[in-house]
């Protein structure tokens, strides 16, 4: 048994902590005066951390069903679809009784499925999230630097879900080319139903999301260079806020480019421009565009998309090797290896963007350089797998839902990482291009693995949210079924698309090559159907908890030692009353001179050796 | 790590490599629309035709060939891809409207069609479609009726056939762009190009739509030339030693009138060409009309045209000495002059050849 350290909170925080004349100024209590002012235009990083969450939440569930509508189509694609008439409505088209999935509402499906979980819910749900909570906690701060663009951040994306949202339901059906929505099919209406209205909608939606990313963005690196309290430098913050901190250096340098893309988009399709349109033939019409290039786009596209995986991913990174650390009760191994890899990765993450255009026909030649680049990254990947390994070998491993999620991350990254060389590789990428294999794999890695971080990140951070706990049990079947179940939808996958099935098909009766695994569709969608319902059990988790979950008793529940465990069980704003916590060491002491775990803000004892 | 890296990156180039330029190779090209692909083959020239897609007419013009080029006349669109085994094959991979991907699961082939930027992939298919149905005989997986409806139908291995498919998200229509693919032996595939009609000729010759209406076509000009050369040299080697009368066929006037088409000079200058080979002939030109009209006037004209086609050959450096003409207006009519067809064949100009007597 490790012996308790001497030390008192508050004393160490209240008495001797940093005097920054918090309440000197009054208007902190006026902030939180009214309902509206506190829960809706709220300008309390913590509020706005929930409201990211809960949007992303609502975005999830919507996305996810979208999936099981498609799956139900590729698993039973015999069965009658009319009981979801009531809700598809024209989109089902009943024939002799029996309801069959309009073919453009299929691709609508798939490309909202595609756009919402990417952009809504794993970026605006994870990093909005857990960035807007965690970066002031963690770093000793009372809000973030601005915190009426960090409002605004969460209102103008709030603003990009009722544009998406709206575009569901008009006459000719939401954008249907595809959550990469490459021209000329999402230049042309006449080419899809889904290029009109639905289309701009997209386009709209998107750039105000963008605009909620570089406000939120610009706040984050702001308040991580220069609200840390007395004593937080650079190497002493947690990996979280590293992980943060480059998501958003990542985030301000692409999305730009994304939008500079759209916006020439916008023109190709309103003010009869030719950046992506040449030489088109279309609808017994020859357009008189010439000169574009539709491979541009894919470029500019790319430039944003691929950073966009790590804007992901990186954030789940963070919050595991946290989550990790604190439940195996030992410091993360190779902390400063974790931060160059990080920083590695997002560097990396610029130029690699290209391997998801070997086969677009661009020159063959130029794939030689990607395919370098891009299996350069497998390094900094491989060295946070194994110091997450590391951490966790001989660790006095608590096996709790979060620590359950944050291993299955690892488990996911290492899957999912893997199949990334064979198709980071551009001679296997001929064959695996556009199969089932490229779903398989980035759901895997990006998909599923940012999901469990973002599982692992709400289980152990919820008492901090709300001042409960999660259902345990609940949460430990939700693990379960959905680990089991993620690599039953997904595993067979790599094997359906290294027989080369491509994604993307709405049937695959007509190919002789592609109609023999109708036996594995099936089992892929009732798989589905499990994890889908085991999500809403999550759901119910979440929201019973807020309201009836176990109540915290204590600060610092899981014995971490980083600052958000020592405010106030339900911090007020500005997260401490009177002094802020100072810090005088790095965020992994534990296990350390025979105590379970020092606190940052405890000064370095005497005789100790090793003060980070 | 490094292994994969390297040995990866080598087989990619060799794979991409494109073809050599004096590489003896067969290109055809694909091209992608929603939805669905049209296939044209080079024809005997070997060579693709210019394409522009302002040209484009449905049903008319599908991939928007330009008819002025030679290299278009003898190509042919086929509603399969045929391929002789172990041939080096280059598709060139265009697409009309939006973004496609030709793809050929079976030989690892796939590449995107773009509007307006052709890209290309090189293969060399090696099993034949016969060969790989023979090792899919014995296979679990092959066996049983391919059509389960139908008791007549053939075993799935008998079945099989190698498929072309779209890969690039391109629309509602996207997964349903097939196409078979046949892979034969050399012998197969020449007999199967044999029954292929070029499209040009079939379709578009002499039609509204063919920009070349009216006018002959390099190939049209030989065929001509080799007929007309056999007529002449079967006259004289003939040892008939009466007056030989040979049709100048190719040669036209404008209506009314003696003025010769632009058209006519291939067959004047042969008829010039044959006279430099056989110095010892001299020749009569006579022109007849249709009794359409006046005869006193389709005498004239006859006399004419005929005087029209010796001042031709004069010009061309014939001696006048060898040249004579003679208009006989509707007297000799070839066939009825009451059909329309009857009297164009009436409309003529004919030679009479005068052999010198070897005495």
């Amino acid at each position: 048994m490790a012996e308790v350290l001497e030390y008192n909170e508050d004393v160490l925080i209240k008495e001797q902590g940093y005097d920054d004349h918090f309440h000197d100024h009054h208007h902190g209590d006026k902030f939180r005066s009214g309902f509206i002012s506190h829960y809706i235009f709220s300008m309390d990083h913590k509020i706005i951390a929930k409201q990211f969450l809960i949007t992303g939440m609502i975005w999830a569930i919507i996305g996810a069903a979208m999936s099981i509508v498609f799956r139900m189509q590729l698993g039973f694609p015999e069965d009658s679809m009319t009981w979801i008439k009531p809700l598809l409505g024209k989109w089902i088209v009943v024939e002799n009784g029996i309801g069959t999935l309009a073919p453009e509402f299929y691709y609508a499906l798939v490309t909202m499925h595609g756009t919402i979980l990417v952009f809504f819910v794993l970026t605006a749900g994870l990093s909005g999230t857990f960035s807007n909570l965690l970066i002031p906690l963690q770093l000793g701060a009372r809000d973030m630097a601005s915190p009426f663009m960090n409002m605004l951040s969460y209102w103008f994306f709030f603003m990009a879900g009722i544009v998406m949202f709206y575009s569901l339901f008009i006459s000719t059906g939401p954008f249907a080319g595809g959550w990469t929505a490459y021209p000329p099919l999402s230049a042309l209406p006449q080419a899809s139903q889904g290029s009109g209205a639905g289309m701009t909608l997209w386009l709209v939606s998107l750039t105000l999301f963008v605009v909620s990313v570089l406000l939120g963005g610009i706040n984050y690196i702001t308040t991580v260079l220069n609200l840390r309290t007395k004593g937080m430098s650079l190497w002493r913050m947690p990996l979280t806020i590293w992980a943060f901190f480059v998501t958003a250096i990542l985030g301000l340098l692409s999305f730009p480019v994304l939008v500079s893309g759209f916006l020439m988009l916008m023109c190709d399709r309103g003010l009869g421009t030719s950046f992506f349109l040449s030489e088109i033939f279309v609808n017994g019409e020859a357009l008189p565009n010439v000169g574009g290039s539709p491979i541009l786009y894919q470029h500019l596209f790319w430039f944003l998309g691929h950073p966009e995986v790590y804007i992901i991913i990186l954030p789940a990174m963070g919050l595991v090797s946290e989550v990790l650390s604190v439940h195996a009760r030992k410091p993360i191994f190779g902390y400063k290896a974790m931060v160059y890899s990080i920083l590695a990765i997002g560097f990396l993450s610029f130029i690699v963007w290209a391997h998801h255009m070997f086969m677009s026909g661009v020159n063959p030649m130029i794939s030689n350089f990607f395919v370098v680049f891009t299996l350069i990254i497998a390094v900094p990947s491989a060295v946070k797998v194994f110091n997450w390994i590391t951490t966790l070998y001989g660790g006095n491993i608590r096996l709790n839902t979060p620590m359950l999620f944050a291993i299955g991350f690892v488990s996911m990254f290492i899957s999912g990482g893997l199949t990334g060389i064979f198709l980071g590789n551009s001679a296997i990428d001929i064959q695996m291009h556009d199969t089932y294999f490229v779903v398989a794999h980035f759901h895997i890695v990006m998909g599923v693995a940012a999901f469990f971080g973002m599982f692992a990140g709400i289980y152990h951070w919820f008492p901090k949210m709300y001042g409960r706990f999660m259902n345990e049990t609940l949460g430990k079947i939700h693990f379960w079924f959905t680990i089991v179940g993620a690599y039953a939808i997904f595993w067979p996958m790599h094997y359906i698309g290294m027989a080369g099935v491509p994604r993307r098909y709405y049937s695959f009766d007509s190919f002789d090559a592609f109609n023999d695994f109708a036996l594995m569709n099936k089992f892929i969608t009732i798989a589905a159907i499990i994890v889908f319902a085991v999500q809403i059990l999550f759901v119910i988790n979440f929201f019973y908890s807020i309201w009836y979950g176990k109540k915290m008793k204590t600060k610092n529940p899981w014995g971490a030692t980083t600052l958000e465990w020592t405010t106030d069980i339900k911090p007020g704003h500005g997260n401490w009353e009177g002094n802020l916590p100072t810090v005088h060491r790095w965020a992994y002491d534990y296990g350390k001179d025979g105590h379970d775990f020092i606190p940052q803000y405890v000064p370095a004892q005497e005789g100790e050796k090793d003060v980070h | 790590m490094t292994f994969l890296v390297v040995k990866g990156l080598v087989v990619w180039n060799e794979v991409m490599a494109d073809v050599g330029i004096d590489e003896e190779v067969i290109e055809i090209e694909a091209t992608g629309y929603q939805f669905a692909w049209d296939i044209r083959y080079p024809g005997p020239d070997n060579r693709l035709g210019e394409k522009d897609y302002t040209l484009i007419q449905l049903g008319i013009n599908p991939l928007g060939q330009n008819w002025e080029d030679p290299q278009n006349h003898d190509d042919f669109i086929a509603d399969q891809i045929y391929l002789p085994v172990g041939r080096k094959v280059r598709v060139r991979i265009t697409a009309k409207d939006v973004l496609h991907n030709f793809y050929l699961p079976h030989f690892r082939v796939k590449m995107d069609a773009v509007p307006g930027l052709p890209s290309y992939f090189v293969f060399t298919p090696t099993v034949t479609t016969e060969d790989f149905r023979a090792r899919l005989r014995d296979n679990a997986n092959w066996q049983g009726l391919s059509d389960p409806e139908d008791p007549e139908s053939l075993q799935k291995w008998e079945a099989f056939d190698y498929e072309l498919a779209c890969a690039e998200l391109c629309g509602k229509g996207h997964y349903s762009m097939r196409k078979i693919v046949k892979i034969v032996s050399e012998d197969e595939y020449n007999a199967w190009l044999e029954q292929q009609n070029s499209y040009y000729m079939s379709q578009i010759r002499n039609t509204d739509n063919d920009p070349l209406k009216g006018q002959f076509l390099e190939s049209d000009i030989k065929v001509n030339e080799k007929k007309f050369f056999e007529e002449f040299d079967n006259a004289m080697s003939s040892a008939d030693t009466d007056d030989i009368v040979l049709p100048l066929r190719n040669i036209n006037f404008e209506t009314g009138s003696a003025n010769l088409t632009n058209n006519s000079q291939y067959e004047l200058n042969n008829l010039v060409t044959a006279l430099t080979k056989y110095k010892d002939v001299s020749i009569e030109l006579n022109g007849h009309t249709d009794n359409v009209g006046d005869s006193g006037v389709n005498q004239q004209l006859s006399e004419s045209r005929a005087s029209t086609v010796l001042n031709y050959l004069i010009d061309r450096g014939v001696s006048s000495s060898r040249l004579s003409s003679r208009g006989y207006g509707d007297r000799m009519p070839l066939e009825t002059n009451d059909t329309e067809e009857g009297r164009m064949k009436n409309k003529r100009i004919e030679f009479k050849i005068f052999k010198k007597q070897t005495i």
